[in-house]
């Protein structure tokens, strides 16, 4: 299926996105359902928790999205919750690494769909760390600039965190997980700061984090901005 | 004068150890939600 355009009309079911360019608009995209006379905004990761606007059926991603931030239904938009989990409390905060913590822990908390593209730039910062395993000495820089340093304990809890989805899959997928915490350590301390601009990138700081809760209109449009990789189910 | 060239062939760092991919499950292999979840929202950025 071609992947939709941000003038094409909003599509009345679940699409993969592709190479749709826009980081805002890619992120309205998976918030929103048309049926013919309103849209459906996904707030939540359940569809019980919604938002419908009429008058906006027809409408293009991008016709929808830039009607939307006049609208009274824009402050739904500012206030999406940044974690998400059905079967435990999604304001969950993690601090520090449990104490004899098993490589394989319960689920965590996962971010909102609306940000898909987060969680797959994260996980492509990952994936390519992991040829530090092959290569010690690949490039592979951190951030210098942009963001607040990043303490040696956060890197190791980020670490240890990014870790245990894949610890929890590895057994299905047939393979260990990789050893994350194994990195050469200026890997991972360029890992970590990665993960700090990805969410800046996103509009998402501490306050965000503490607040539990992120903005639409604080994700920066950078209308021509596709994904660096594209998973062909995202 | 003769001229001696050195044949460059690649190798790895570690030879005696397979690449990672072959060792290790891939995170790019798991599905979107999990990805979202590898991003650990639960911890600061």
């Amino acid at each position: 299926m071609p992947s939709p355009k941000p003038d094409d009309t909003i599509a009345g079911a679940s699409t993969s996105l592709g190479s749709m360019p826009g980081r805002r608009l890619r992120a309205f995209a998976r918030l929103v359902r048309r049926n013919d006379t309103e849209l459906t905004l996904f707030t939540q990761e359940t569809p019980a928790d919604h938002c419908n606007v009429r008058g906006l059926g027809g409408q293009t991603y991008r016709q929808s999205l830039a009607a939307l931030e006049h609208m009274p239904a824009s402050d739904f938009l500012a206030n999406l919750p940044l974690r998400t989990r059905d079967c435990f409390a999604a304001n969950k905060m993690m601090h520090a690494i449990p104490e004899n913590a098993s490589p394989i822990q319960p689920a965590n908390p996962s971010l909102h769909p609306a940000l898909q593209d987060l969680g797959d730039a994260i996980v492509t910062d990952a994936t390519e760390a992991c040829a530090a395993f092959d290569d010690p000495h690949i490039w592979y820089p951190g951030v210098d600039e942009g963001i607040e340093p990043v303490s040696d304990e956060h890197v190791k809890l980020v670490v240890w965190a990014i870790g245990r989805e894949v610890y929890r899959e590895a057994g299905r997928l047939g393979k260990p997980a990789p050893p994350l915490t194994e990195l050469p350590w200026h890997i991972q301390r360029a890992l970590a700061e990665r993960r700090r601009l990805r969410f800046s990138e996103w509009g998402i700081g501490h306050g965000e984090y503490q607040r539990g809760t992120f903005s639409l209109w604080n994700i920066p449009e950078d209308a021509d901005w596709v994904p660096s990789r594209l998973y062909g189910d995202s | 004068m003769e001229t001696i060239t050195t044949p460059s062939t690649p190798t790895r760092t570690r030879p005696d150890v397979m690449p990672w991919r072959e060792q290790y499950t891939d995170p790019e292999r798991i599905c979107p939600q999990q990805r979202r979840e590898s991003a650990s929202p639960d911890v600061g950025p």
